[in-house]
Protein backbone atom coordinates (compact mmCIF):
# COMPACT_ATOMS: atom_id res chain seq x y z
CA UNK A 1 0.00 0.00 0.00
CA UNK A 2 2.48 2.51 0.79
CA UNK A 3 4.34 1.45 -2.37
CA UNK A 4 1.53 2.50 -4.16
CA UNK A 5 1.46 5.76 -2.81
CA UNK A 6 5.17 6.54 -3.36
CA UNK A 7 4.33 5.17 -6.98
CA UNK A 8 1.80 7.67 -7.28
CA UNK A 9 3.68 10.43 -6.19
CA UNK A 10 6.86 9.84 -8.33
CA UNK A 11 5.23 11.44 -11.77
CA UNK A 12 4.11 14.64 -9.64
CA UNK A 13 7.46 15.01 -8.17
CA UNK A 14 9.14 14.81 -11.76
CA UNK A 15 6.64 17.41 -12.97
CA UNK A 16 7.70 20.10 -9.97
CA UNK A 17 10.86 21.15 -11.42
CA UNK A 18 9.54 21.85 -14.95
CA UNK A 19 6.70 24.08 -13.13
CA UNK A 20 9.02 26.27 -10.72
CA UNK A 21 11.64 26.87 -14.41
CA UNK A 22 9.11 28.50 -16.52
CA UNK A 23 8.55 32.37 -16.19
CA UNK A 24 6.09 34.67 -17.81
CA UNK A 25 5.53 34.37 -21.45
CA UNK A 26 4.80 37.14 -23.55
CA UNK A 27 3.86 36.59 -27.38
CA UNK A 28 3.02 39.76 -29.08
CA UNK A 29 3.10 38.87 -32.87
CA UNK A 30 3.04 42.05 -35.28
CA UNK A 31 0.32 44.65 -34.71
CA UNK A 32 0.01 47.83 -36.88
CA UNK A 33 -2.30 50.69 -36.48
CA UNK A 34 -2.22 53.24 -39.60
CA UNK A 35 -4.80 55.43 -38.17
CA UNK A 36 -2.77 56.40 -35.31
CA UNK A 37 0.22 55.56 -37.21
CA UNK A 38 2.25 53.22 -35.04
CA UNK A 39 3.34 49.63 -34.87
CA UNK A 40 4.80 47.08 -32.57
CA UNK A 41 5.94 43.26 -32.42
CA UNK A 42 8.12 41.04 -30.79
CA UNK A 43 10.79 39.67 -33.54
CA UNK A 44 10.66 35.89 -32.01
CA UNK A 45 6.75 36.13 -32.17
CA UNK A 46 6.46 37.48 -35.46
CA UNK A 47 9.22 34.69 -36.59
CA UNK A 48 7.05 31.57 -34.67
CA UNK A 49 3.85 32.85 -35.85
CA UNK A 50 1.64 30.48 -37.68
CA UNK A 51 0.23 32.57 -40.59
CA UNK A 52 3.02 33.85 -43.42
CA UNK A 53 2.42 37.38 -43.59
CA UNK A 54 3.72 39.20 -40.54
CA UNK A 55 6.99 40.76 -41.02
CA UNK A 56 8.87 43.08 -38.54
CA UNK A 57 12.16 44.38 -39.07
CA UNK A 58 14.57 47.48 -38.17
CA UNK A 59 17.60 48.30 -40.16
CA UNK A 60 20.69 50.93 -39.30
CA UNK A 61 22.78 52.47 -42.30
CA UNK A 62 26.34 53.52 -42.21
CA UNK A 63 25.36 57.14 -43.54
CA UNK A 64 23.47 57.60 -40.48
CA UNK A 65 20.05 56.38 -40.98
CA UNK A 66 17.67 53.81 -39.29
CA UNK A 67 14.41 52.45 -41.00
CA UNK A 68 11.42 49.99 -39.35
CA UNK A 69 8.75 48.43 -40.56
CA UNK A 70 6.26 45.87 -39.68
CA UNK A 71 3.82 44.33 -41.45
CA UNK A 72 0.45 42.74 -39.75
CA UNK A 73 -1.36 39.18 -40.54
CA UNK A 74 -4.17 41.32 -42.04
CA UNK A 75 -1.32 42.90 -44.61
CA UNK A 76 -1.30 46.58 -42.92
CA UNK A 77 1.76 48.00 -43.01
CA UNK A 78 3.58 51.18 -41.21
CA UNK A 79 6.82 52.05 -41.63
CA UNK A 80 9.06 54.71 -40.59
CA UNK A 81 12.58 56.11 -41.24
CA UNK A 82 14.92 58.46 -38.95
CA UNK A 83 18.89 60.44 -38.78
CA UNK A 84 18.03 61.54 -34.90
CA UNK A 85 21.24 59.76 -33.71
CA UNK A 86 19.01 59.00 -30.77
CA UNK A 87 16.84 56.89 -32.63
CA UNK A 88 19.70 54.88 -34.15
CA UNK A 89 21.25 54.45 -30.85
CA UNK A 90 18.09 52.74 -29.45
CA UNK A 91 18.08 50.23 -32.50
CA UNK A 92 21.99 49.56 -31.86
CA UNK A 93 20.41 47.68 -29.32
CA UNK A 94 18.23 45.75 -30.59
CA UNK A 95 18.84 41.51 -30.37
CA UNK A 96 17.08 38.82 -32.41
CA UNK A 97 14.30 38.32 -29.87
CA UNK A 98 13.73 42.05 -28.66
CA UNK A 99 9.99 44.03 -29.00
CA UNK A 100 9.86 46.27 -30.86
CA UNK A 101 7.48 49.75 -30.97
CA UNK A 102 7.67 52.29 -33.09
CA UNK A 103 5.23 55.53 -34.49
CA UNK A 104 5.32 57.89 -37.21
CA UNK A 105 3.91 61.25 -38.32
CA UNK A 106 2.67 62.19 -41.57
CA UNK A 107 6.36 62.53 -43.49
CA UNK A 108 7.09 58.59 -42.43
CA UNK A 109 9.47 60.13 -40.02
CA UNK A 110 10.11 58.50 -36.77
CA UNK A 111 8.38 59.78 -33.72
CA UNK A 112 9.26 57.39 -30.75
CA UNK A 113 11.40 54.28 -31.12
CA UNK A 114 11.03 51.49 -28.12
CA UNK A 115 13.07 48.70 -27.89
CA UNK A 116 12.74 45.90 -25.46
CA UNK A 117 14.82 43.26 -24.44
CA UNK A 118 12.66 40.44 -21.65
CA UNK A 119 12.32 37.27 -20.54
CA UNK A 120 9.16 36.86 -21.62
CA UNK A 121 9.45 37.28 -25.18
CA UNK A 122 9.41 34.43 -26.99
CA UNK A 123 12.73 33.08 -28.93
CA UNK A 124 12.72 32.21 -32.44
CA UNK A 125 11.92 28.92 -32.91
CA UNK A 126 11.77 28.07 -36.17
CA UNK B 1 79.13 93.40 -64.19
CA UNK B 2 77.31 89.90 -64.52
CA UNK B 3 74.68 91.84 -66.01
CA UNK B 4 77.34 94.19 -68.70
CA UNK B 5 78.70 90.36 -69.51
CA UNK B 6 75.48 89.16 -70.56
CA UNK B 7 74.94 92.10 -72.40
CA UNK B 8 78.07 91.31 -74.53
CA UNK B 9 77.40 88.08 -74.68
CA UNK B 10 74.32 89.12 -76.41
CA UNK B 11 76.01 91.48 -78.54
CA UNK B 12 78.39 88.04 -79.56
CA UNK B 13 76.03 86.10 -80.26
CA UNK B 14 73.95 88.62 -82.57
CA UNK B 15 77.44 89.66 -84.74
CA UNK B 16 77.99 85.79 -84.58
CA UNK B 17 74.59 85.26 -86.58
CA UNK B 18 75.16 88.09 -88.79
CA UNK B 19 79.25 87.29 -89.06
CA UNK B 20 77.96 83.15 -89.96
CA UNK B 21 74.88 84.48 -92.26
CA UNK B 22 77.37 86.56 -94.26
CA UNK B 23 80.02 83.92 -94.55
CA UNK B 24 77.35 81.65 -95.98
CA UNK B 25 76.15 84.07 -98.57
CA UNK B 26 79.62 84.25 -99.22
CA UNK B 27 80.07 80.40 -99.45
CA UNK B 28 76.78 79.83 -101.31
CA UNK B 29 78.06 77.87 -104.57
CA UNK B 30 74.60 78.87 -106.36
CA UNK B 31 74.11 81.91 -108.66
CA UNK B 32 74.49 85.50 -107.18
CA UNK B 33 72.55 87.83 -109.13
CA UNK B 34 73.05 91.90 -108.98
CA UNK B 35 76.42 91.52 -106.89
CA UNK B 36 77.12 95.26 -106.85
CA UNK B 37 75.23 97.79 -105.47
CA UNK B 38 72.98 95.25 -103.53
CA UNK B 39 75.69 93.97 -102.14
CA UNK B 40 76.40 97.21 -100.63
CA UNK B 41 72.96 98.00 -99.30
CA UNK B 42 73.00 94.58 -97.54
CA UNK B 43 76.32 95.93 -95.77
CA UNK B 44 74.25 99.48 -94.78
CA UNK B 45 71.18 97.11 -93.81
CA UNK B 46 73.31 94.87 -91.67
CA UNK B 47 75.21 98.03 -90.39
CA UNK B 48 71.82 99.64 -89.15
CA UNK B 49 70.61 96.57 -87.97
CA UNK B 50 73.88 96.08 -85.61
CA UNK B 51 73.12 99.60 -84.48
CA UNK B 52 69.68 98.94 -83.56
CA UNK B 53 70.65 95.31 -81.61
CA UNK B 54 73.84 97.29 -79.64
CA UNK B 55 70.67 100.03 -78.38
CA UNK B 56 68.62 96.95 -77.48
CA UNK B 57 71.37 95.48 -75.62
CA UNK B 58 71.92 98.42 -74.20
CA UNK B 59 68.17 98.83 -72.90
CA UNK B 60 68.38 95.42 -71.84
CA UNK B 61 71.75 96.00 -69.86
CA UNK B 62 69.95 99.11 -68.16
CA UNK B 63 66.80 97.39 -67.78
CA UNK B 64 68.56 94.55 -65.96
CA UNK B 65 70.39 96.55 -63.54
CA UNK B 66 67.55 98.53 -62.16
CA UNK B 67 66.02 94.88 -61.50
CA UNK B 68 69.18 93.59 -59.71
CA UNK B 69 68.91 96.91 -57.81
CA UNK B 70 65.01 96.63 -57.01
CA UNK B 71 64.41 94.96 -53.72
CA UNK B 72 63.55 91.23 -54.24
CA UNK B 73 59.94 90.19 -53.49
CA UNK B 74 60.43 86.61 -52.89
CA UNK B 75 63.36 84.86 -51.72
CA UNK B 76 65.46 82.74 -54.58
CA UNK B 77 65.05 79.32 -54.62
CA UNK B 78 67.68 77.41 -52.18
CA UNK B 79 68.49 73.88 -51.49
CA UNK B 80 66.21 73.76 -48.88
CA UNK B 81 63.18 75.18 -50.32
CA UNK B 82 63.66 74.11 -54.22
CA UNK B 83 61.94 76.63 -56.96
CA UNK B 84 58.80 78.03 -54.92
CA UNK B 85 57.94 79.84 -57.98
CA UNK B 86 57.80 76.84 -60.42
CA UNK B 87 55.74 75.02 -57.78
CA UNK B 88 53.34 77.63 -57.25
CA UNK B 89 52.97 77.79 -61.41
CA UNK B 90 52.67 74.00 -61.85
CA UNK B 91 49.82 73.73 -59.15
CA UNK B 92 47.01 75.49 -58.78
CA UNK B 93 46.15 77.13 -55.25
CA UNK B 94 44.38 75.08 -52.78
CA UNK B 95 41.27 77.11 -52.66
CA UNK B 96 40.90 76.21 -56.14
CA UNK B 97 41.83 72.54 -56.10
CA UNK B 98 39.07 72.41 -53.17
CA UNK B 99 36.32 75.06 -55.11
CA UNK B 100 36.83 72.05 -57.97
CA UNK B 101 37.04 69.10 -55.83
CA UNK B 102 33.83 70.65 -54.73
CA UNK B 103 31.82 71.43 -57.96
CA UNK B 104 33.02 67.49 -58.93
CA UNK B 105 31.27 66.01 -55.66
CA UNK B 106 27.98 68.25 -56.23
CA UNK B 107 27.77 67.48 -59.85
CA UNK B 108 27.73 63.44 -58.82
CA UNK B 109 25.54 63.61 -55.96
CA UNK B 110 23.24 65.62 -58.28
CA UNK B 111 23.60 62.86 -60.45
CA UNK B 112 22.68 60.34 -58.28
CA UNK B 113 19.56 62.41 -56.59
CA UNK B 114 18.48 62.50 -60.29
CA UNK B 115 18.83 58.34 -60.71
CA UNK B 116 17.04 58.15 -57.58
CA UNK B 117 14.01 60.39 -57.80
CA UNK B 118 13.58 58.58 -61.70
CA UNK B 119 13.69 54.98 -60.06
CA UNK B 120 11.23 56.42 -57.37
CA UNK B 121 8.79 58.14 -59.56
CA UNK B 122 8.74 54.94 -61.92
CA UNK B 123 8.01 52.36 -59.13
CA UNK B 124 5.29 54.77 -57.77
CA UNK B 125 3.58 54.72 -61.21
CA UNK B 126 3.84 51.35 -61.37
CA UNK B 127 3.18 51.07 -58.04
CA UNK B 128 5.62 48.30 -57.64
CA UNK B 129 8.68 47.86 -56.12
CA UNK B 130 11.08 45.21 -57.15
CA UNK B 131 13.89 43.70 -55.51
CA UNK B 132 16.21 45.21 -57.75
CA UNK B 133 14.94 48.38 -57.51
CA UNK B 134 15.72 48.11 -53.36
CA UNK B 135 19.24 47.03 -54.49
CA UNK B 136 19.44 50.09 -57.18
CA UNK B 137 18.66 52.57 -54.59
CA UNK B 138 20.39 51.29 -51.53
CA UNK B 139 23.62 51.73 -53.83
CA UNK B 140 22.52 55.40 -54.85
CA UNK B 141 21.79 56.63 -51.69
CA UNK B 142 25.05 56.84 -49.49
CA UNK B 143 26.22 59.93 -52.22
CA UNK B 144 23.39 61.41 -52.01
CA UNK B 145 22.80 64.74 -50.15
CA UNK B 146 21.32 64.35 -46.81
CA UNK B 147 18.56 66.52 -47.44
CA UNK B 148 17.58 65.17 -50.68
CA UNK B 149 18.13 61.56 -49.63
CA UNK B 150 15.77 62.16 -46.73
CA UNK B 151 12.89 63.71 -49.17
CA UNK B 152 13.39 60.79 -51.59
CA UNK B 153 12.62 58.11 -48.62
CA UNK B 154 10.02 60.32 -47.01
CA UNK B 155 8.34 59.79 -50.30
CA UNK B 156 8.67 56.28 -50.69
CA UNK B 157 7.63 55.53 -47.27
CA UNK B 158 4.47 57.09 -47.20
CA UNK B 159 3.79 55.55 -50.11
CA UNK B 160 4.76 52.16 -48.81
CA UNK B 161 2.74 52.91 -45.63
CA UNK B 162 -0.36 54.17 -47.38
CA UNK B 163 -0.78 51.17 -49.96
CA UNK B 164 0.15 53.26 -53.24
CA UNK B 165 3.42 51.06 -53.37
CA UNK B 166 3.77 47.39 -53.13
CA UNK B 167 6.84 45.37 -52.90
CA UNK B 168 7.02 42.11 -54.70
CA UNK B 169 9.36 40.44 -52.61
CA UNK B 170 9.88 40.05 -48.65
CA UNK B 171 12.64 42.44 -47.61
CA UNK B 172 13.91 45.54 -46.87
CA UNK B 173 12.26 48.32 -47.91
CA UNK B 174 15.72 50.13 -49.30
Amino acid sequence: MKLAKMAMMLPLLALAPAVAQAGTKCSTTATVDATNRWARGALGSVRNSAEATSLIYCITYSWGYAFCSARDAANVTGSCGTSDPAYINVLNSMTDDAYVYFAWDAAGTCTTMVVESMSCLDPKSH
Amino acid sequence: MRLSLMGGWLLSVALAGMGGYGLARSTDSGPVPQQGPDLQTQLEQQRALLVSLRAQVGALDSRLTELARAPSVAPLPTASSPLPAATALAAPPEAEVDEEARERARVEAEALVSRGERMVESALSTGRWRQEDMLSLRALLPGMPKTQREAMLSRLITAYNEGRLTQEETGPLF
